[in-house]
C-alpha cells in the first residue's frame, strides 16, 4: 500500500507538469507503450482546466489572444491546481500570478483586470437579497440621515485601480474598445442587485464615500471623509448611484 | 478652505435632489423581475460537453510541448497608450 501511496503522488504531480517523465511502476494492461496513455490523460486534465480558466477570465484571454492565454494558463496550472472542486472559483491567484509573470510586462493592466474578472464572478454567484429604494431615506428626520448606516449587498464590492479597467471591460461588453487612455486610473464598484452584474466607475473622492459606507460608517461620516479628499465631492450624485446600483438593503440610525 | 464638518442640511439637501432626479430615472428593485433558477452563463451550471471535458484533446498532445508564443495578439492591441508603447505585438521582454 505504500507504493501505492508514493506512485499516486508521482502520478498526480507528474500530471500538470508536461515536462515531467511519466512515473514509474505504472502499468496498463495490453498497452505497449503507457507513456503516450499517460500523455493523453495528463492533456485532458490540462486541457479542461486551460478551459475552465478561459470561461473564468474572458476578458484577459481576449486581451492577449488564444496562444498567449494558453501558454499563461498552462504555467499557472502546473503550480496552482485547483483546491476546491468548484470551478466557477478556480482562478483566485490567477491576478497575482499574472503580475509575476514575465512576458505579461507588455500588459501592466493586465492581472488588474483579471482581479475585476474574480469580483464580477463573486457577484454572479453570491447571495440573493432584495435591495430596497431610495425613497426608503426619506422616513427619517435630517438628524437621523446624517446618522444613517447602510446595510450591504452580499454581491457588492469595490476594486481599485491605476488603471483604466471600468473602461477595458466596458470596450469588451459592447465590443468596441474604441479609445482607451492607459494613464487613466479608474475604481469599480461591482453588485448583482438581481440577474446581471453591474459595475460603476468611481472617482477618487466617490470611492472614499462607497468605501466608508460600505463598511459601515455614517452617511455623515462617508460624507466627511469623501469631501475631505475633495471638497466639490457630489454627494447627491454618489447617493443615488448608491441606490441605483441596489448597494443598499436596509437602514438604520446609528446612535 | 470649506468647513468639511459636514452639515444636517448638507446632507438632506444632498439627499432630496438624489430622490429626485434618480427615483424616477432608476429602475425601482422591486420583485418584479422573476429570477429564472437554473438558467446561468453558458457551461456554468450545467456539465459542459465540448471543450474541456474528457473526449476533448485525446487525439491530440497540445499542452505537452509548451510550444506556444509569448506574445499577446488579442485586443490589447487595439488598446494604446499616448505615446503608442502598450499592447504592442512585439514581445516587450523587461
Amino acid at each position: 500500500m505504500e507504493d501505492f501511496a508514493i506512485l499516486h503522488r508521482k502520478f498526480t504531480k507528474a500530471l500538470l507538469k508536461p515536462q515531467h517523465e511519466v512515473p514509474e511502476g505504472l502499468i496498463a494492461v495490453k498497452v505497449p507503450n503507457i507513456g503516450r496513455r499517460f500523455d493523453v490523460y495528463r492533456n485532458n486534465v490540462m486541457a479542461s482546466l486551460v478551459e475552465a480558466l478561459k470561461a473564468n477570465f474572458p476578458i484577459v484571454s481576449a486581451l492577449v489572444g488564444a496562444n498567449f492565454f494558453n501558454g499563461l494558463a498552462v504555467a499557472f496550472i502546473s503550480d496552482n491546481p485547483p483546491v476546491i472542486p468548484m470551478l466557477f472559483r478556480y482562478g483566485v491567484e490567477f491576478p497575482a500570478f499574472i503580475a509575476e509573470y514575465p512576458s505579461g510586462a507588455s500588459l501592466p493592466y493586465l492581472s488588474d483586470v483579471a482581479q475585476l474578472e474574480n469580483h464580477w464572478r463573486a457577484a454572479y454567484h453570491a447571495g440573493e437579497t432584495q435591495s430596497i429604494d431610495i425613497t426608503a431615506v426619506q422616513e427619517f428626520s435630517p438628524e437621523d440621515q446624517m446618522n444613517l448606516v447602510f446595510e450591504i449587498h452580499p454581491s457588492a464590492s469595490i476594486l481599485k485601480s491605476g488603471w483604466p479597467i471600468y473602461s477595458i471591460w466596458q470596450g469588451h461588453e459592447s465590443g468596441d474598445m474604441g479609445q482607451i487612455n492607459l494613464e487613466t486610473s479608474e475604481n469599480v464598484v461591482i453588485c448583482r442587485p438581481q440577474v446581471d452584474v453591474m459595475l460603476a466607475s468611481l472617482n477618487e473622492d466617490a470611492c472614499v464615500f462607497f468605501r466608508q459606507i460600505m463598511n459601515g460608517q455614517t452617511l455623515g461620516e462617508a460624507y466627511g471623509a469623501a469631501a475631505e479628499k475633495n471638497e466639490e465631492f457630489d454627494l447627491s450624485y454618489s447617493f443615488g448611484q448608491l441606490f441605483a446600483m441596489g448597494l443598499v438593503t436596509g437602514l438604520s440610525v446609528k446612535n | 478652505m470649506k468647513n468639511l464638518n459636514p452639515s444636517k442640511l448638507v446632507i438632506a439637501g444632498a439627499i432630496a435632489a438624489a430622490i429626485s432626479s434618480f427615483a424616477v430615472a432608476t429602475p425601482a428593485f422591486a420583485a418584479d423581475v422573476e429570477k429564472c433558477y437554473g438558467v446561468a452563463l453558458a457551461g456554468e451550471n450545467d456539465c459542459k460537453a465540448g471543450a474541456g471535458t474528457s473526449c476533448q484533446g485525446t487525439s491530440t498532445v497540445d499542452f505537452q510541448a509548451n510550444a506556444w508564443k509569448n506574445v499577446p495578439a488579442g485586443t490589447c492591441e487595439s488598446i494604446e497608450n499616448t505615446d503608442g508603447t502598450m499592447g504592442s505585438l512585439t514581445d516587450m521582454k523587461m
